[in-house]
């Protein structure tokens, strides 16, 4: 670099100590940069440790759970059981301030039985569509039984030929609720209704 | 005078070879402590971007126990691989999981999902049992791929016989 400067530099006096300055003005060692890498490696791993902790961390922050929001609630307003034809009809009212999307229906084929499991879902013969182990009051409208309707009210239809005489009826109510951005289907165990059996 | 010639011209390790000595060093050091200390802390399950003990809190389910037959519905949002069932006998008790039980092959096999019903008679497994407490078992995902976490405690349901 020097060599070159020289090449460079004419015989006036007057450069050639210009180019003498701008020499010193050179760093001389580079044992600066060697500081400069040690910092961002310092740096480097911080951050590294500081995401790895992160991700292990955020697992353990409570976010919110999927439930259905309070003051959802599904009134059965009328049963019949005809036990000659084997069928079961109920009708539905929603007496919340939220819709609802369907529900999922257990009956019971023991007498006192404190708990019903058996699931007549797919027994479904009119007033909703069967989806998975629930009905939906409406395959197109989600949470469609309104509170806001006035004739809120829903008719759903089993057969139930299959099953000896039964004795309860329960109902958790289902709704189709956005969470964390998500579309998700949840069930409203809070809100479970049941309701005896007595043949028509 | 050679040898403290000889002698005089052998320097040491060059800065280069102690860095890369050095270097590794500190790396085996913190493998091995890694190592140590991987086996001393649980390992994480996650559910639903949540670690599996706080999912427990959601879990929502009823169970009953009557002449022999025991009934669980799942009335949450959170999908029950498996019951594990402690019963008490005069002082000792034992924990078996549904699935060991003669009525496990009847249990589904992704387990209860919402709304999902169970009912299964488990008279012999009972025999005398004066307290049943069922816990359910969630799954979850881990580095190592699936694993099951019992919601243990406060999370059962005791059931009166």
């Amino acid at each position: 670099m020097e060599n070159k400067i020289k090449k460079i530099i004419c015989k006036d006096k007057r450069t050639r100590d210009l180019a003498r300055k701008s020499l010193t003005l050179l760093p001389r060692n580079r044992s600066g940069i060697s500081i400069v890498i040690g910092y961002v490696l310092l740096i480097a791993v911080s951050i590294t440790m500081s995401i790895l902790v992160y991700q292990w961390m955020k697992t353990y922050v409570p976010t919110d759970s999927v439930k259905c929001p309070e003051g959802t609630s599904l009134f059965i307003k009328s049963v019949t059981y005809n036990c000659a034809a084997k069928t079961l009809s109920l009708t539905f009212q929603n007496n919340g301030k939220f819709g609802i999307d369907g529900y999922f229906i257990h009956v019971s084929d023991k007498p006192n039985e404190e708990l019903a499991t058996i699931d007549i879902s797919g027994k479904l013969t009119g007033g909703g569509s069967i989806s998975g182990n629930s009905v939906r009051f409406s395959d197109t409208i989600e949470n469609s039984l309104s509170p806001e309707d006035l004739h809120n009210t829903g008719i759903s239809t089993f057969n139930v030929a299959s099953y000896g005489t039964l004795y309860k009826v329960e109902i958790i109510p289902t709704r189709m609720d956005v969470i964390n951005n998500k579309k998700r289907f949840v069930s409203c165990g809070e809100s479970k209704v049941e309701e005896q059996l007595k043949c028509a | 005078m050679i040898k403290q010639k000889e002698m005089k011209n052998k320097s040491g390790l060059s800065p280069v070879v102690t860095t890369v000595l050095l270097v590794i060093l500190v790396i085996v050091v913190i493998g091995i402590l890694f190592l140590w200390f991987r086996g001393m802390v649980e390992e994480g399950v996650v559910k639903f971007g949540k670690n599996i003990q706080l999912v427990c809190d959601d879990v929502n389910f009823e169970a009953r126990y009557s002449s022999g037959e025991i009934s669980i519905v799942n009335n949450g949002n959170i999908p029950i691989y498996r019951v594990n069932i402690k019963i008490s006998t005069d002082g000792s008790f034992q924990t078996k999981s549904i699935k060991d039980l003669s009525v496990g092959v009847n249990w589904p096999t992704n387990g209860l999902n919402q709304g999902g019903t169970f009912t299964g008679n488990i008279q012999s497994d009972v025999g005398a049992a004066n307290k049943i407490i069922v816990f359910p078992i969630l799954i979850g995902t881990s580095g190592s791929g699936k694993k099951t976490y019992v919601c243990e405690g406060q999370y059962g349901k005791e059931l009166s016989i």
